[in-house]
């Protein structure tokens, strides 16, 4: 108990000393690469203990579509969409690979993207600005980002998620409660002996693999509920694919970041929005919600930032909705 | 009444076995407190039959079918111990009290898949795909399919060599990266990664794709942290003596500096000019005096130099980086190499001289020496919006050759010594502004060799050719580019400017001759270039015109007289490359550009080539025209590991000077003739690869087939002659279980040529195989053997086997090893070639078998 006590308090003062020098999403950033000033500094609340760790390799089975990224010309940003899709029986599906992290403790969980967890693993260090900027850097040139975070029974019988629909954040609550039918399969998952459930949600069969042996109700992105840690998922269609690939002691504690602009919403409406949109594109963006745009270059294509807040990941790869309903 | 009672009872008795349990109570800890999040689950026979989670209270409460059987409830936790409690099934209160846990949750990291693609980048994890023998990062990069590394340490992947090699994404060796594929150990690393459509240039990234792939090596985290590297030390004993060899390299990679040291000495095998060979700017200085050395280098034939060449080679290179910000870097590259090394073979030539055939038969005993100092520096600035390039290169080659030649019983001594130096600077600023690009570019380059000397002695004969030359060198381009949607033009002006001086006298037998020239070389082009890309970037073309002028003008320093030449330039250019799927790629190529001498062809005075052959200029400038159409297929399943690269080229080459060719008993000339002639080339190769990760196997399979037609003046008769190639080449290495791992490769080849309605062909096959076996893990015990099969000619064929035997024990950081060169002892190595109408047969002495033991310790 002492040692807890300790460990809580060494993280609380190193939390409030690094947050002085941490900066997110400044509003209304230049047109230039985002510089981290400390006067634009944000803070985090903390959400609770984490005592491990879990990396998942995220996959997705897509294809090479025939809509163009956007481009924007001044002031005007316009959608051109070029050939249509590429005809059937031509092979053209690619497999796109994300890094993502959960955190877990006894009561709480999060699920996000690893670059999103390192920026706030070097605050919680103390790690210089210059180091944390370039974390920061990191995440806006990176061409593969999950974007969602999800923070699993907080509250307590609920989920909070944070995601991106451009050029705004939002967050929505929903219950943390899945139907699952137990399977009679078993195998082993990152090195634990692992039984199969399967249960149904937003509009997709989702089979997981769990391990009793690790004693958390909680799993990847939003699967959770079952008397063990969910170290692979799937839908029936094999498009997503969640994979642990790696269980370690906690780095530091989970955390939500401060965001005065974050947007409450309903789980119901945001995914019909994000639909619509197709995914994170400037898709049918009122151009007048647009006050700046940065471009960044990267091997597989690009980003943009709009607003200073959310980036675009330019791709000709069709994204595949995680929840269909 | 009665069956009235008896459905009461079935209604009571169906409720009864429908009927739902509790079980509730609560969860604390041996103080007494509440605790959360404890999973609590109820199991029979391994089935779950219900669970839920304790909340802040600590309690839970499980609903389940009643039944007649026991099941356990069972507590767990992820700080305290976990607790089965046997139960009935029938509601019940169930408080327990939870010990904390002493022991943590076993960590685990998977092992990474074995590829992975990610847009345009192909990464391998190295550990999965090398094998146990594989010491240093270029013997485990032969495992991955795709990749292909040469004996010199040159790497390609798909057929297209690489642009551009970093450690870590940091370019510190530019393109001397053998020094690292020979010097990392293959533990060192985590994955190569494949960039494909490589933009080296940040602000280059969204102008189109290229066709340059580079390669990135990643280390793992204890290379990045702390020094890494190895020292070598080996002594032995063979037919020629003592062998030794002693060498270190120390590295530091990761923080803002990066390091490389490396030095070696040795005479058990050559390995300078390999080690510190710059793949994409030669440390070679090919200036133009060199034609004045002759060819006292000797031949070499297809047979590592292992077997035959007797070396002394030393080389010390260091190489440094320094990160002063995310864009600017600053780096050094500068090594000294020595090699010297000397061999033994016969000839048997055979001229084509009209009605009857001239042969020469020779016994040569070559040695080279050279020196080879050099040192860059570069200052890089590579933001997503300018670029800053500022390079200098100083490099000096010291060549000395001798030639011991007997010739029917009489002695010849031939040598020949070059010196020559280049130094070079080059600026290179680009700047992106919006959607504008802007480039310039200066380079100024002076080689100079200002002593090329040749001479021989022997056969009643002495001769002396001396010779230099100098160069200087300026270039300039402005360029710029703008992008619109879809298209990019792009609007190059370069103008080069050579000042040329080259001089020679040649003392041999009743000739003497003495030439001095001076000549300024120019060329102005506009090469306008439109760029089209589709809304999928998936096609991409490209077209460009070379437009403008060449001039010439070479003075006589002798005799005053002047000849000018101005030459105008329209060359077409295009390209085509279409990525049809995630899985295939096409590129196309064709172009046609104008093809124009130098100050060499205005050089009368005659040059030996070697004490047999002169060369003599007619002093007409040579003027030609190059075309060629190459088309280019990509296939790969990377998840699969199945690669498959193809390529086929067209080309003919047109000029105004015909080769000519007069073969007396002790002389040939060679000149040229003012006559039109073309030569055509078709060539086609291809290459299959895949690899079976559960049994660590891979396979490769390649063809290579060719012809040509050109026209030569033999003894003042032109004769059309035609030449062909065919080879098949393959490779297998497979290590199906712990003990024992197996490789076999080989090619078969045949060449030939016709002419005059005469065709002959030499066949030649090469079967090697390597067997490794492991009785323990850390011993190795291994045996690899060539067998080569060559057409000497007609019905005579020569077998030959090679072979090599080794042990190798590894313990902690040291490996002892002791091999067995030559193991069969054999002596020498033959084969024939064609060279136009003429046949060489060659024949080569082989070292003997040899005894090495050597410790390498690594950091």
């Amino acid at each position: 108990m002492v040692r807890k006590l300790l460990v809580t308090a060494f993280f609380a003062l190193s939390l409030s000393a690094s947050f002085t020098v941490y900066a997110q999403n400044p509003v209304g950033a230049s047109a230039k690469p985002i510089q981290r000033e400390k006067a634009k500094v944000a803070g985090y609340d903390r959400i609770g203990d984490a005592l491990y760790e879990v990396i998942y390799e995220y996959r997705v089975r897509t294809t090479v579509s025939g809509k163009m990224s956007t481009r924007s010309e001044g002031s005007t940003i316009t959608v051109r969409s070029g050939q249509p899709e590429i005809p059937e029986g031509q092979d053209n599906t690619v497999s796109d690979t994300y890094s993502t992290i959960l955190q877990f403790g006894t009561e709480r969980a999060r699920f996000l993207d690893y670059l999103a967890y390192k920026v706030d693993s070097l605050a919680c260090a103390g790690a210089p600005e210059d180091t944390i900027a370039k974390a920061y850097n990191d995440i806006d040139r990176s061409a593969f980002y999950f974007d969602p975070v999800i923070f699993q029974n907080w509250p307590e019988g609920s989920m909070t998620v944070d995601d991106v629909l451009v050029p705004g954040t939002f967050t929505y609550s929903e219950n943390m409660t899945h139907e699952w039918t137990f399977g009679d399969d078993q195998k082993e998952v990152c090195g634990y002996p692992c039984q199969e459930a399967k249960t149904s949600y937003g509009g997709r069969e989702w089979t997981v693999w769990f391990a009793p042996s690790i004693p958390s109700n909680v799993g990847p992105w939003k699967l959770g509920g079952l008397p063990g840690l969910i170290l692979e998922a799937q839908d029936a269609e094999g498009i997503h694919h969640f994979t642990a690939t790696a269980l370690r002691k906690a780095a530091c504690p989970i955390v939500r970041v401060q965001d005065a602009g974050r947007d409450k919403t309903q789980r119901d409406r945001f995914i019909q929005r994000k639909k619509a949109s197709g995914g994170n594109s400037l898709n049918n963006i009122p151009t007048e919600s647009i006050t700046s745009i940065a471009v960044f270059k990267n091997d597989n294509g690009g980003t943009i930032k709009v607003n200073g807040r959310v980036t675009v990941r330019m791709t000709n790869h069709t994204w595949i909705p995680l929840e269909l309903e | 009444m009665r069956k009235v009672v008896s459905l009461l009872i079935l209604l009571l008795a169906s409720y009864a076995l429908s009927a739902q349990i509790v079980i509730q109570g609560s969860v604390r800890d041996e103080e007494g407190v509440a605790i959360a999040g404890v999973v609590v689950s109820l199991q029979q026979e391994g089935k779950t039959l219900g669970y839920g989670t304790t909340g802040k209270d600590g309690r839970y409460r499980l609903s389940v079918q009643a039944g007649k059987d026991t099941a356990t409830v069972i507590f767990n936790h992820l700080t305290f111990e976990k607790l089965e409690v046997p139960t009935t099934l029938e509601s019940r209160n169930l408080d327990v009290i939870l010990r904390e846990r002493s022991e943590t949750l076993k960590e685990v990291t998977v092992t990474a898949p074995v590829v992975k693609l990610r847009g345009d980048t192909l990464s391998f994890w190295l550990p999965a795909l090398a094998a146990r023998e594989d010491y240093t990062l270029e013997d485990a990069m032969k495992r991955i399919p795709g990749i292909e590394v040469d004996e010199n340490g040159r790497i390609s992947y798909q057929g297209r060599a690489i642009s551009h090699f970093y450690i870590d994404g940091v370019d510190i060796l530019g393109g001397k990266y053998t020094l690292a594929t020979r010097g990392i150990s293959a533990k060192m690393v985590d994955q190569v990664e494949i960039l494909d459509n490589h933009h080296s240039v940040k602000m280059e990234r969204n102008s189109g794709r290229t066709n340059e792939v580079a390669m990135n090596i990643k280390l793992n985290k204890e290379a990045r942290i702390k020094p890494t590297g190895s020292s070598e030390a080996r002594a032995g004993w063979g037919s020629e003596g003592f062998l030794g060899r002693i060498g270190g390299s120390l590295m530091r990679f990761g923080g803002k500096n990066q390091t490389i040291l490396s030095g070696k000495l040795g005479n058990d095998a050559q390995f300078a000019q390999s080690e510190t060979s710059d793949y994409f700017s030669s440390n070679q200085i090919s200036g133009k005096a060199s034609t004045f050395a002759g060819s006292v280098s000797g031949s070499s034939p297809p047979l590592d130099a292992r077997y035959y060449l007797r070396p002394m080679d030393a080389y010390v290179s260091l190489d440094a980086s320094h990160k002063q910000s995310d864009d600017v870097r600053l780096k050094l590259n500068s090594h000294y190499a020595y090699s010297y090394g000397t061999y033994d073979y016969s000839t048997r030539s055979d001229y084509y001289a009209g009605d009857n055939v001239v042969t020469l038969q020779e016994v040569f005993n070559p040695s080279s020496k050279s020196h080879v100092p050099s040192i860059g520096l570069d200052y890089q600035l590579n933001s997503e919006e300018r670029y800053l390039n500022e390079r200098f290169r100083a490099t000096a080659n010291f060549i000395t050759n001798a030639m011991a030649t007997m010739r029917a019983d009489d002695p010849l001594d031939q040598s020949s010594s070059i010196r020559a130096i280049r130094l070079q600077n080059s600026l290179d600023w680009r700047k992106l502004i919006g959607d504008r690009r802007f480039y310039f570019n200066n380079t100024i380059a002076w080689t100079s060799s200002p002593s090329v000397k040749y001479s021989f002695a022997g056969l009643g004969l002495t001769g002396l050719q001396d010779g230099f030359s100098h160069n200087l060198r300026v270039n300039q381009r402005i360029s710029t580019a703008h992008d619109w949607r879809r298209l990019t033009l792009d609007l190059p002006l370069n103008a080069t400017i050579d000042y040329d001086r080259i001089g020679n006298t040649l003392d041999f037998g009743d000739i003497t001759a003495q030439g001095s020239l001076a000549g300024l070389n120019g060329a102005v082009l506009f090469s306008p270039l439109l760029r089209w890309r589709s809304p999928s970037k998936q096609l991409q073309i490209d077209l460009r015109v070379d437009l403008g002028g060449k001039g010439l003008s070479v003075r006589d320093r002798f005799t005053g007289n002047v000849d000018k030449h101005i030459l105008p330039v329209l060359d077409p250019n295009f390209s085509l490359d279409w990525t049809a799927t995630a899985r295939s790629q096409f590129r196309l190529s064709a172009s046609s550009s104008r093809t124009v001498g130098d100050i060499m062809d205005f050089l009368r005075t005659p040059v030996m080539s070697s004490y047999r052959s002169i060369r003599q200029s007619p002093g007409i400038l040579r003027d030609g025209r190059n075309s060629r159409i190459s088309l280019a297929y990509d296939w790969k399943r990377p998840i699969e590991l199945w690669f498959f690269h193809s390529d086929v080229m067209a080309s003919r080459n047109k000029t105004n000077l015909r080769s000519s060719q007069t073969v007396e008993t002790d002389q040939i000339w060679n000149t040229s003739i003012p006559e039109p002639v073309s030569s055509d080339g078709l060539t086609f190769s291809g290459s299959l690869s895949k690899r079976f990760q559960q049994t660590s196997t891979k396979l490769m399979v390649g063809i290579r087939a060719g012809s040509n037609r050109n026209s030569i003046t033999q003894q003042g008769r032109a004769i059309d002659y035609k030449g062909d190639n065919l080879r098949f080449n393959w490779e297998a290495s497979s290590a199906p279980w712990k003990w024992i791992s197996l490789s076999y490769r080989g090619y078969w080849s045949r060449t030939g040529s016709s002419y005059l309605g005469n065709r002959t062909a030499f066949v030649t096959q090469t079967h090697s195989g390597t067997l490794s076996l492991f009785p323990v893990t850390a011993l190795r015990v291994y045996f690899d053997t060539d067998f080569i099969r060559t057409q000497i000619t007609g019905d005579l064929f020569k077998n030959m086997a090679l072979g090599k035997a080794g042990i190798e024990w590894n313990k902690d950081k040291i490996r002892y090893s002791l091999l067995v060169h030559n193991v069969f002892d054999t002596r020498s190595y033959a084969y024939s070639i064609f060279t136009g109408l003429d046949t060489f047969s060659y024949n080569y002495a082989l070292r003997g078998r040899e005894i090495l033991f050597s410790i390498t310790y690594t950091l």
